[in-house]
């Protein structure tokens, strides 16, 4: 049994509570093999244990450590808490020196008595319970954030609009260059989307594979630019090549680096957009 | 032993850091791109299309999820008292990952894009990214099996729910777009999967390990306890079950089913209790000892990031409210939401993390407490001054439809967009100041961790396990 008084001082050099330097104590001396209050009193008075905490370093309380290390018979490595003291530092995570890589010629073996950190506390659970709650509740999210939508509307009416081989040529090259980060192909049934053509269906827009329907419109909506008045293949062809040069003020980029025909086939997916 | 211990982790947050100074300046071209398209989109390769997965893939995989698998290698050894399993796989998981990471980011640009926005990736690069998510999973795993600590700190929580959603998220997420066309799905189908997809992941990996890993920090930074892990497993149940569910959010008003629609504006309202859970756990762990927020890097990252945290969880609720969605869906806004989530949330928890963990792993003190400050300034303006020019674009943009609509001056095409583009020009004109802001902040992080690593001031490494005298 250790003494009270030895507790207590250790307790005070050490910041730290005293059940926590009682247990710590009782396994740090049952791991070197000595008396209990031989550990204290090197805490105490900052001397050093007989086989235990090295010179200089005091105990410290911080994350539950890395144990105890040993070799195993089949060579490989394992590790053991150090019994009664799942809280308390070990020497395992006591700040020493160990040079990183890059430091390694500049470090000299100096070993700095660490600053008192109390315990990040953890409750004893299950991992398998962990993990399983957390893959459940995802599996549930997917579920409801996916599939269950997705199967909804699965009975809706609507179906893409038939594109032709050169407009499925373009709907590619409209995903690759982008365009759909600033352009979005969903009519919605508000009045913020008056204007700009019947409202989309859930069969009616997006598609596979890709996306077209977009997120945010930098640029206007293009479900039904090919049914807007006076557009035709060379006009849009003209437009996406210079567009400043049909609205001065547009932030659209010229398409000028495609050949003629992606250009033609991209401007063919807008024209078969309606 | 000594010499391997936290090899992985050191590795990774480097790897995350330079890659981080590579997302600052590509969000400076973007939003040149943007404001300037025929000035600087004249090479195919800047062109905002072409640009914005590029900046999106380079923070999300380069910066934040190698700083996030940097986070859990370091936590993990010092949470379950077990030496992390696999180090040297680990090791050469990140030697695969930063090509990989880069082929990702460069994709889009050179022309090879799935068209799925957030990341998009080409499938054959989604599988090998996908290989290099497992690992993460794998060691996470195997650790915990041989876990010596049998308490599970809250950090753990947020490190398994982390791997496990990058893992399972980007496996299901891609799923259709690598097997190809699925008979019979099409519609909203793409559109679901998407934003489920990128919802999901940055709020339960590119955040939550941020948030996973300021709950270590916070308390070794001031020396006190956590404040209430009943408040902490309120909010981690609580994110883990919304966040995907609230997905659908950004697709307001579309064809999406009604009841999906309200069920994702009630769990996206839900996500709201996590992030306050957090701000109050980390105020309470801070009470007493505020004056670390002076003295600390970490704690003063740590702190503008849960800022963040709880401002754009706000702006996300609110956007799924679907009279709010009438005015602001679909317009910028979601961008301002997005920036703020990558670049101020996420990132700034990521530089905490990096500041509190380099003394530890590499031996060295942070080389200058200016550059830190320089950086934090710079990256917390800058992020909330894109966030601001880009809600008040959407705002503008939203109310001058409804405006137009109701009037029917003009519709919001041809003619009329250039109306709209005029109304919001002072503001977009304004956006590439503000990620030149968060730039030389990012530029100031790389700077300090690179001299940090080369010439700061050598302190002890922490050890994880002992030497051969200390086994005895």
């Amino acid at each position: 049994m250790a003494d009270a008084e030895l507790v207590s001082r250790a307790a005070a050099a050490l910041g730290v509570p005293e059940p926590i330097v009682q247990r710590s104590a009782a396994a740090r001396a049952a791991a070197n093999g000595v008396d209990v209050d031989e550990v204290l009193e090197a805490w105490a008075g900052g001397g050093a244990v007989a086989t235990g905490t090295p010179s200089g370093t005091a105990p410290e309380t911080e994350e539950p450590a890395v144990a105890a290390e040993e070799e195993t018979e089949d060579g490989g490595r394992k590790t053991e808490a150090e019994p009664g003291a799942p809280k308390v530092e070990t020497p395992a995570t006591v700040a020493a020196v160990a040079p990183a890589p890059a430091a390694a010629a500049a470090a000299t073996a100096v070993v700095e008595r660490p600053r008192v950190i109390p315990v990040l506390e953890g409750r004893r659970e299950s991992h398998w319970k962990l993990i399983a709650g957390v893959v459940g509740l995802l599996t549930l999210g997917l579920l409801g954030g996916w599939i269950l939508p997705t199967i909804d509307t699965l009975d809706d009416p609507g179906a893409p609009a038939a594109l032709t081989a050169a407009g499925e040529e373009g709907r590619r090259i409209y995903l690759r260059e982008g365009c759909q980060t600033c352009h979005t192909q969903v009519v919605r049934a508000i009045v913020t989307d008056a204007g700009l053509g019947p409202v989309s269906s859930a069969g009616s827009v997006g598609g596979f594979p890709g996306d077209t329907i977009g997120s945010v419109r930098y640029g206007p909506d293009l479900t039904h630019y090919g049914s807007r008045e006076g557009v035709d293949l060379a006009t849009v062809m003209a437009y996406l090549r210079n567009p400043q040069g049909v609205r001065p003020n547009s932030l659209m980029p010229p398409i000028d680096y495609l050949d003629d025909a992606e250009l033609e086939a991209l401007a063919q997916f807008l024209v078969e957009s309606k | 032993m000594t010499q391997d211990q936290d090899s992985a982790a050191r590795l990774h947050l480097f790897a995350s850091v330079a890659f981080s100074v590579v997302a600052g300046l590509l969000l400076v071209a973007l939003f040149l791109s943007l404001r300037f398209p025929t000035v600087v989109g004249q090479l195919p390769q800047l062109t905002y299309g072409r640009l914005k997965p590029m900046v999106l893939t380079t923070a999300v995989l380069g910066w934040l999820t190698l700083a996030g698998i940097g986070a859990v290698y370091y936590l993990l050894p010092r949470l379950t008292g077990a030496p992390m399993w696999g180090e040297r796989i680990a090791r050469l998981n990140l030697m695969a990952s930063v090509p990989i990471y880069a082929a990702a980011s460069l994709a889009p640009v050179l022309g090879f894009s799935s068209g799925q926005e957030l990341l998009e990736v080409p499938w054959y690069l989604d599988l090998l990214i996908l290989a290099t998510l497992a690992v993460p999973l794998g060691v996470t795993v195997q650790t915990l099996r041989r876990r010596t600590e049998e308490g599970i700190y809250v950090s753990l929580w947020y490190v398994v729910a982390g791997v496990t959603a990058a893992f399972g998220l980007w496996l299901v997420g891609n799923l259709p777009g690598v097997i190809g066309d699925l008979p019979g799905l099409g519609g909203m189908t793409t559109a679901l999967q998407r934003v489920m997809f990128s919802s999901g992941f940055l709020t339960l990996w590119v955040v939550g390990i941020g948030i996973g890993a300021a709950y270590y920090l916070l308390p070794k930074e001031t020396g006190n306890p956590l404040f209430s892990r009943g408040l902490a497993a309120a909010g981690f149940w609580s994110v883990v079950l919304a966040a995907l569910w609230a997905a659908p959010t950004a697709l307001t008003h579309t064809p999406v089913p009604g009841w999906a629609q309200t069920v994702a504006a009630v769990m996206a309202l839900g996500l709201v209790i996590p992030a306050l859970a957090v701000a109050t756990n980390f105020a309470g762990t801070l009470h007493g000892r505020w004056d670390t927020f002076s003295s600390s890097l970490p704690v003063r990252f740590a702190v503008a990031a849960t800022s963040f945290l709880v401002l754009v969880t706000l702006a996300s609720a609110g956007r799924g409210f679907p009279s709010v969605s009438t005015v602001v869906g679909f317009t910028p806004t979601a961008d301002a939401v997005l920036m703020v989530t990558i670049f101020g949330v996420a990132g700034l928890f990521s530089a905490a993390f990096t500041y509190h963990a380099i003394p530890r792993i590499a031996g060295r003190q942070v080389f200058s407490g200016y550059s830190g400050r320089l950086h934090l300034r710079m990256a917390a303006v800058g992020s909330a001054a894109l966030g601001i020019l880009l809600w008040v674009t959407g705002t503008v943009t939203g109310y001058t439809w409804v405006g137009a609509a109701r009037t029917g001056a003009f519709a919001a095409v041809g003619e009329g967009w250039i109306e709209v583009e005029s109304s919001t020009l002072v503001f977009t004109s304004l956006l590439p100041l503000a990620a030149l802001l968060v730039a030389i902040g990012l530029l100031a992080f790389g700077y300090n961790v690179l001299r940090s690593y080369t010439s700061g001031e050598t302190v002890p490494q922490e050890v994880l396990v002992p030497s051969e005298a200390e086994v005895g």
